[in-house]
């Protein structure tokens, strides 16, 4: 209680925030993320300990995009597929932030890993930890990789799949890049739609 | 609509058997951090068998896939659940074949994992049946190769394909192979049709399936059914089961591909087809 409220407080005021105040209540007990709806804020740190707090980058259009570098579905996105580049393409405008809601022990938690993938993928966006799980469950992340897109508002205005091609392979005749066509959308002042779709990839190795 | 026979029922493994042998080499798996991005599943083995043993220019054998699921890990059935991905065969030869879509059997088990995603899934064996059409001008020899392509988790998960051959003289006349039985005992235990005496009704959007003679019920929802049920629930009622199942009115296509799982008053399990079209009888 005590911690949350601090945690409130720094917030509020603006102020940056102790890496163990962010690893420990990294967003508001019991908040959870609904389309059309304020994305409840968190603050996560990156790979270097840098804290990255939602509301900071209100004003742009913000993406983000739940990682595993272990994840069958996340290495093909990055390795031959879709997620290879994409977040450096959208540029400035758009703020893309990768979090991995594994805990520790557990498949592609952690810094050494993600570092790792990091750097062999080329990856120019932030990677959050989210060890807790706090940030994943309170957006409903189940799996890797899964998006959701927040407006320049902070209204939700995606969550669900990067695309219709699980690992390449489509579900229908034609190939719908779900993220890119709600940020387009966003970026043209129209409305998206979809709004959701259900995400697919591997489940977010949340603790117990 | 018939019952099927006691011969098509089975009891189905219950949940304690998988993770009985699971649970300990998991414990020793995620408590090393160090071991946790290193991931070497033991191989899922496939087995292909035809009811051929010869076959024929114009025959229809079938063939079926067995897949076996590595203790204390799965892979996934069709609707995979929340994450995961659907196991898929591809069948290739040099004649053209034009193999039926695959019936799979039901999933084994609804797993919940840590955060509560669910997943629909196979623990200990999955199966396949495909029927193939063997052209006219076929002769000589038919050469078959089955690949199975999986996602097999435990705490990770890997990507896996597994591959099998299958060769079968092409004569005048087929011949049954001795697996013919094994494949009639597969066959049996695929979804089959409600029972006999089921009763159906809708409530606007709601559906109503009454089920004669039964204590219980699961419901293994396909993709297409998920994507527009609102809710479900099971209940009992005058030594029946009832299924409500209420789904968004804008889905009038027909819903292919679920599954109920019943248990019967005389101990038996039976997996059933439930493909919907709004308005009419499941």
């Amino acid at each position: 209680m005590m911690r949350s409220l601090c945690l409130s407080v720094f917030l509020s005021l603006g102020l940056s925030l102790p890496l163990s105040a962010v690893a420990d209540t990294p967003i508001e007990s019991g908040a959870q993320a609904a389309l059309n709806e304020q994305a409840p804020d968190f603050v996560l740190p990156d790979l270097a300990g840098k804290p990255h707090r939602l509301s900071d980058y209100r004003g742009k259009t913000v993406v983000l995009e739940w990682f595993n570098p272990g994840c069958p579905f996340v290495v093909y996105a990055y390795e031959d597929g879709p997620l290879k580049g994409m977040a450096a393409q959208h540029g400035e405008e758009i703020v893309w932030l990768n979090i991995n809601s594994g805990a520790p022990g557990k498949q592609g938690a952690g810094v050494a890993a993600n570092q790792k993938a990091k750097k062999s993928w080329n990856i120019s966006q932030p990677v959050l930890l989210d060890e807790s799980g706090a940030v994943g469950q309170a957006y409903q992340a189940k799996t890797t990789p899964q998006m959701v897109v927040i407006d320049a508002k902070g209204m939700v205005r995606y969550n669900g799949a990067l695309d219709n091609a699980p690992r390449g392979k489509q579900k229908t005749d034609s190939y719908d890049a779900h993220v890119v066509n709600a940020v387009r959308a966003l970026a043209e002042g129209q409305k998206v739609s979809p709004q959701s779709t259900k995400p697919y990839g591997c489940s977010v190795k949340y603790a117990k | 609509m018939t019952r099927p026979t006691a011969f098509a029922r089975q009891r189905l493994a219950p949940a304690w058997f998988s993770h009985g042998i699971a649970l300990p080499v998991f414990a020793l798996f995620a408590s090393s951090p160090s071991r946790a991005d290193v991931v070497s599943p033991p191989p899922v083995q496939l087995r292909v068998y035809a009811d051929q043993a010869a076959t024929a220019p114009g025959a229809s054998p079938h063939l079926l896939a067995l897949l076996d699921v590595p203790d204390s890990w799965h892979i996934y059935w069709q609707n995979p659940g929340d994450s995961g991905q659907a196991t898929r065969l591809e069948i290739h030869s040099e004649l053209e074949l034009k193999p039926s879509s695959p019936r799979w059997t039901a999933p084994e088990e609804r797993l919940v994992l840590d955060g509560g995603v669910i997943n629909l899934a196979y623990t200990h064996q999955a199966a396949a049946l495909v029927q193939l059409q063997i052209p006219d001008s076929a002769q000589g020899v038919l050469n078959i190769g089955v690949e199975a392509h999986y996602l097999i988790c435990r705490e990770a998960c890997v990507a896996g394909k597994a591959s099998a051959t299958l060769t079968l003289p092409i004569e005048e006349r087929a011949h049954p192979s001795p697996r013919a039985a094994l494949i009639a005992d597969w066959d049996a235990r695929m979804p089959g049709p409600l029972p006999e005496g089921t009763r159906w009704s809708w409530r606007g959007d709601e559906l109503i399936l009454q089920i004669p003679a039964a204590v219980s019920g699961t419901l293994f929802p396909s993709e297409e059914l998920e994507a527009v049920m609102m809710a479900h629930s099971w209940r009992e009622e005058d030594s029946t089961v009832v299924l409500d199942l209420a789904l968004r009115s804008e889905s009038p296509r027909p819903l292919l591909g679920s599954v109920l799982r019943v248990s019967y008053t005389d101990g038996t399990t039976v997996d059933h087809i439930l493909d919907i079209t709004a308005g009419t009888s499941p």
